[in-house]
């Protein structure tokens, strides 16, 4: 195993919970058509049922960080394809704040994303995930674990 | 819930309705599914059973081969009757596929189907996580928690039948608000058509043929203006417009007002009044290519055939009055009001064209340039109707063109000036129009400048081909400018052929331009009176651009045809169709089933910000005087994002409140809390 | 009744303010500005003002077996207050209830002194109305399109959130100083829920709807996502942390911050706050001296930057001074009703004890009828990267406004 792999695997050790709150339109059917086609992401992923990520505010995002996430991500439609006319701009709109409120503390703002997929394409939400889960090790890489340092 | 006195009283039987169970001590059955070897081959569901046994509340956990099977199910209700469970959880596959087989369960056996929480360890971990048996156990149990946990706290949510008002209102009689009111009459159900114009038909009776069969739109669409006309179920308003809209789905409240015609009914229609009226003007139905008198008829063959005084040009002197043999005009007639109840409302206000004077260098509308036109305007001029004998002259002298040119994409795919979008029908019309020219002056050189030729669909390809074989000459590029020789007065378009890259000037005797559809002028306010959201281009935006592309926003309005977004004639009526049928449905069922999964507010911590009212896509949240919020049960599609924007947290969905999910989310995250 | 007034570390004003319990017979009032040299001895009702650290945790904890109620006065005590900005810098500043179990909070930055005798004498708290009730503006929360740092002071009678100015006053609580009177947006020193400060931050970014996000394609899934890059939204908010978890960082739930610390406390506040809201905040925490230390850090931006100002507004501001000269007279005798008497002279002109009124260039509000307000209002002044010093404070600010250096001279 060469020294790379090594701090990659410990990293991986550090990835345990990710929270990902997954809109009941295309964000739970992105997941459920993954699934259904045996596609892998990495078992860190837990995902919450909301009815929109529209409804998913910096309250609860703060929630998960504050017990024990390591990261969180909402995932919802297609913009401009919101079930609920636009509740995943709003979302994101939020999640912009949050990312600077994180920066302004110090944080990298990889820790809290906002993704879309789609329901038909399971590769949509695998892709999400696995882009969380790169940028979180990143994150790691550079500046440890949002529980470090206390 | 709290309530303060005096509230509005719909509120106060929501506090009874959404009343929490905190008196009931929480007794869950969990049930663990092995799905064959689909779960069990990767999950350890003995253990996670045996693990879901030790969490607080549980009072049964098992696992089970099927639990989808009639034993599965059976042993959910017997875990209810036998051991007084009073929440289920189920850890199988997702939601959509057999949440609802337990949910129906549990309601068998006198549960409220929302006490059934449905943890999916299939397709989010046993299928997504086979290789990595261990972590997917793991995983398991943390789900299975995170069920456990929601469901201690949820909450009954009532399914109400409301009665629907069986009548429908429809918004425009153009070719879409023709056929869904038909459609709608046809299934039985009253039917209040509104126009604002004087006449039924829109833009289709005006045109000269449709493409791409050349047929006569006229004869096409008569049958449909007479049988709406003629309906017994469909009562028709012309010359009027909305003026409020009330209510949520299934239950409207419109007022109408129709303006005064200042001619009765009994007229005859002989035409006597017009032809002694002094007053003439360009024809507004004509594009201008005709002149109508003060008191008229838009055109011919119009429905109602009733005549009308345009009372803004009138100069009252009376003669009408005097010359009709039945006594039909009355100047003193009054705007008047009328309230209809409905049960759902179908838009179909149609299109503006685009008016192309706002591109300056094509000098639409200048002062000698009357030779730019539009392809309405050629349409008038080729249609049997016209006061050109169906010839196509130039405006400015009256003579055959011998060249014609076609510019493409006036006002559509323009980041600058017009708009973004593709209208998606001028290069087919475009193409009809330059066909028929050329099939009635083979002389005459035709052109059509554009950017893509679009011609989608069975049997465009083939008018295109035809077109291009007739001789129509296709150039590729946007021509910058239309100029006018000083001392002949002839005008050219300047292009560059991009496909030869060859700058060309265009002699043109006529030129005319493909305006883009926009959405019709005074949509913004009717929008807003009902409530209903507009896209960023300003057409009405459906709810679903894939799923459901003829809801509105809001429930009960459903979009018809051009308002939705432009559309060929065909996809209007197909649009059309299913407006009318999706807006049919709960009436001619005679009620909508809703669940109560509803927003309560808490008015001690309420602001009265209105910022819920705000957001509220289907416009479900209503505010009195005062400023407080109410929930429009009907209205409201449970999506929950009314709750973030709350600044004090006082509008909760249930069964998403907060701390509800605050109970999910410590399941799932892991513990270790950072640091503060 | 037997009360003792502790205070701990930073602005001294709520401890000023507790002065005026002299005024009332029935208490029999004790100042202990030392506390850690405090021997103890048993006491009916202490009552602590200023913020805290761990290494405090001892001398509470002593306060806490000497006395039968312990009250913490005033948003320092209560919940961190301003100075818990400098936890963005690693510092350890806790609201009392996190050091000792269950003491009444009062919150309000000044602390109410009414509300401070209700709670020594043991009564229900009176309920407070929101802060919207009694607001003279009027809000209809449409979406914004755009987001402003300062506003022209025309419109009076639309909500600042609509106007674009963020202001978090939807979950105040009603209270004395009122800066929303004076043209100032409120920061929430009267929380009426908790974790105040993330709602408002789900309500104003939702409120910024309208306004364009940057977006990328993902390459993996190819669906869009939130593009890292800056934008319209995050850059119309440089300081999300200072607007809107102005008083309540050290009870919000937010990770410690990981930004390095200037080594002192007060300046690590600063660091990081925006010029225009600088007047506020020396305001709020420069105890007995906050209108000196508002008035030093105006001058330098002023001067340098050519704003003009009025012979009335250098006639108001001297007599704000001087005012203050009176102000710490009274407190050095313990003469309570001259304490009042100066208090209620500065809050005519400055508006309130946290100075909402005093601005660049001039004033927020009229300050007497007879005036003409023109003649010393304030306008939308420009942000000038630079260094700004005179004898007393030395700061210097990046091109968006934002504090990045900040020496305050001692004393």
């Amino acid at each position: 195993m060469t020294e790379c792999e090594v701090v990659d695997e410990e990293i991986q050790g550090k990835i345990q919970d990710v929270v990902v709150f997954m809109c009941n339109e295309c964000g739970q059917g992105s997941a459920n058509t993954a699934g259904v086609a045996r596609m892998k992401y990495d078992p860190a992923i837990r995902i919450i049922r909301v009815q929109c990520t529209g409804q998913v505010g910096p309250i609860q995002i703060m929630d998960a960080l504050n017990n024990g996430a390591d990261a969180v991500a909402c995932v919802g439609c297609c913009l401009g394809a919101c079930h609920f006319f636009n509740g995943n701009i709003l979302s994101m709109h939020r999640i912009k704040l949050m990312k600077k409120l994180f920066k302004e503390l110090g944080y990298s703002d990889q820790f809290i994303n906002q993704y879309t997929s789609r329901a038909a394409e399971g590769e949509t939400a695998v892709g999400d995930f696995e882009d969380i889960v790169e940028r979180l090790s990143n994150a790691i890489k550079d500046e440890g674990t949002i529980k470090d340092g206390c | 819930m709290t309530v303060k006195e005096g509230k509005v009283k719909k509120t106060e039987q929501l506090g009874e309705k959404v009343e929490r169970l905190e008196n009931e001590e929480p007794r869950i059955g969990v049930f663990m599914c092995h799905c064959g070897h689909n779960i069990a081959g990767t999950v350890d569901v003995a253990k996670v059973a045996e693990y879901a046994s030790t969490l607080p509340n549980v009072v049964k956990a098992e696992h089970y081969m099927f639990m989808c099977s009639k034993p599965g199910v059976q042993m959910v209700k017997d875990s209810i009757e036998e051991l007084g469970v009073n929440r289920t959880v189920v850890a199988s596959c997702s939601k959509n596929q057999h949440g609802k087989t337990f949910a129906r369960a549990i309601e068998e056996v006198g549960l409220n189907k929302h006490r059934h929480q449905q943890v999916n360890v299939r397709e989010y971990d046993s299928w997504v996580h086979q290789k990595e048996k261990e972590k997917a156990t793991q995983k398991a149990m943390r789900l299975v928690e995170a069920g456990v946990n929601r469901s201690r706290k949820l909450e009954d949510v009532e399914t109400r039948k409301i009665p629907t008002t069986k009548a429908a209102l429809v918004i425009g009689a153009g070719i879409a608000g023709l056929r869904s009111s038909y459609d709608l009459a046809e299934l039985g159900i009253p039917v209040y058509l509104v126009e604002k114009e004087s006449t039924i038909g829109g833009h289709m009776t005006r045109l000269n043929k449709t493409f791409p069969t050349l047929e006569c739109p006229q004869c096409s669409i008569s049958p449909l203006t007479n049988g709406v006309a003629n309906h017994p179920l469909i009562k028709l308003y012309t010359n009027a417009q909305i003026k409020s809209v009330d209510g949520s789905l299934g239950n409207f409240e419109v007022e109408i007002e129709i303006k005064p015609r200042y001619v009765k009914d009994n007229c005859t229609s002989c035409g006597e009044c017009a032809a002694h009226c002094p007053v003439e003007l360009p024809s507004e139905w004509d594009m201008g290519m005709s002149m109508r008198n003060a008191i008229y008829k838009a055109y011919p063959q119009a429905i109602p055939a009733t005549y009308i005084r345009d009372k803004k040009n009138c100069i009252e002197c009376n003669t009408c009055i005097n010359i009709c043999p039945v006594q039909a005009i009355d100047f003193s007639m009054q705007p008047e009001t009328k309230t209809v109840k409905v049960g759902s409302i179908i838009v179909a206000a149609g299109y503006d064209e685009y008016d192309p004077s706002e591109i300056e260098p094509y000098h639409y509308g200048q002062e000698g340039y009357e030779d730019v036109i539009t392809q309405l305007k050629l349409e008038r001029m080729l249609s049997p109707t016209s006061l050109t004998n169906s010839e196509v002259l130039r405006p400015s002298d009256g003579k055959i063109p011998k060249s014609v040119v076609m510019i493409q994409c006036v006002g559509s795919r323009n980041d600058q000036v017009g708009n973004q979008y593709c209208t998606g029908v001028c290069c087919k019309f475009a193409i009809k129009n330059a066909r028929i020219i050329k099939e009635n002056y083979p002389d005459t050189n035709v052109s059509i400048c554009y950017i893509d030729i679009r011609t989608p669909g069975l049997n465009f390809e083939e008018l295109y081909k035809s077109a291009q074989e007739i001789g129509v000459r296709f150039i590729r590029g946007r021509p910058s400018e239309i100029i006018k020789d000083p001392i002949s007065g002839d005008l050219s378009v300047i292009v560059e052929d991009t496909l030869t890259q060859t700058p060309l000037k265009l002699k043109a005797d006529l030129v005319v331009l493909s305006a883009a559809m926009v959405p019709p002028e005074g949509i913004g306010p009717l929008g807003s009176k009902l409530h209903i959201l507009r896209s960023k281009e300003g057409f009405l935006k459906e709810f679903h651009i894939k799923m459901n592309p003829t809801l509105s926003s809001k429930g009960g309005i459903f979009l018809a045809g051009v308002i939705q977004g432009p559309k060929d004639i065909s996809e209007t009526v197909a649009h059309a169709g299913s407006a009318a049928a999706l807006a049919a449905a709960p009436l001619v069922k005679g009620y909508i089933e809703r669940e109560m999964l509803i927003p309560s507010i808490d008015y001690d911590l309420c602001v009265k910000c209105g910022l819920c009212k705000t957001i509220c896509a289907p416009a479900a949240i209503d505010i009195d005087e005062n400023g407080i919020p109410s929930v429009n049960e009907v209205a409201c599609k449970s999506c929950g994002m009314c709750m973030p924007v709350c600044p004090t947290g006082a509008i909760q969905l249930i069964n998403f409140r907060d701390e509800q999910l605050l109970d999910e989310i410590i399941a799932v995250s892991g513990g270790g809390a950072i640091c503060e | 009744m037997d009360v003792k007034v502790f205070q701990f570390n930073g602005c001294n004003k709520c401890y000023n303010e507790s002065l005026l319990l002299k005024l009332d017979p029935s208490y029999k009032v004790q100042f202990i500005a030392n506390p850690q040299n405090w021997k103890g001895e048993k006491t009916q009702v202490a009552v602590i003002t200023g913020y805290l650290l761990p290494h405090n945790k001892e001398n509470l904890e002593r306060i806490k077996a000497n006395s039968e109620k312990v009250i913490a006065y005033g948003n320092c005590t209560s919940m961190g207050g301003i100075f818990a900005l400098a936890n963005q810098h690693g510092h350890e500043i806790s609201p009392l209830k996190n050091l000792i179990d269950n003491p009444i909070n009062i919150n309000g930055c000044l602390g109410e002194i009414e509300e401070l005798k209700t709670a020594i004498n043991g009564e229900k708290p009176s309920k407070l109305r929101t802060l919207c009730e009694v607001c003279n503006r009027r809000a209809t929360c449409e979406y914004l399109d755009t987001v402003h740092r300062q506003i022209e002071l025309v419109d009076n009678e639309t909500c600042f959130n609509d106007l674009g100015f963020l202001c978090i006053g939807f979950i105040a609580k009603e209270c004395q100083e009122r800066c929303i009177d004076y043209n100032t947006p409120c920061r929430g020193c009267k929380p009426m829920v908790e974790r105040s400060g993330i709602r408002m931050l789900g309500m104003f970014g939702t409120l910024m709807g309208n306004i364009e996000v940057a977006t990328e394609h993902s390459e993996k899934g190819a669906t869009d996502k939130l593009a890292d890059e800056e934008d319209d939204v995050t850059k119309s908010l440089p300081d999300i942390l200072g607007n809107f978890f102005r008083f309540s960082l050290a009870t919000s739930g937010l990770p410690k911050g990981r930004i390095e610390s200037s080594g002192k406390l007060l300046e690590d506040v600063f660091i990081g706050r925006l010029i225009e809201e600088l007047p506020l905040i020396t305001g709020l925490l420069g105890g007995d001296k906050s209108i000196l230390l508002t008035l030093k850090i105006i001058e330098p931006y002023e001067k340098a930057n050519q704003i003009e100002i009025s012979e009335e507004t250098k006639k108001y501001r001297e007599e704000l001074l001087k005012l203050e000269k009176e102000l710490q007279k009274a407190i050095e005798m313990h003469d309570a009703k001259q304490y009042e008497k100066v208090t209620n002279e500065i809050r005519k002109i400055a508006g309130n004890m946290n100075l909402s009124n005093v601005f660049f260039g001039g004033f927020k509000s009229q300050i007497k009828e007879e005036d003409n307000f023109d003649n010393y209002k304030t306008h939308i002044f420009e942000l000038v990267e630079g260094t700004y010093k005179n004898g007393f404070v030395e700061y210097s600010i990046d091109s968006n406004g934002i504090i990045k250096e900040i020496k305050i001279r001692e004393g």
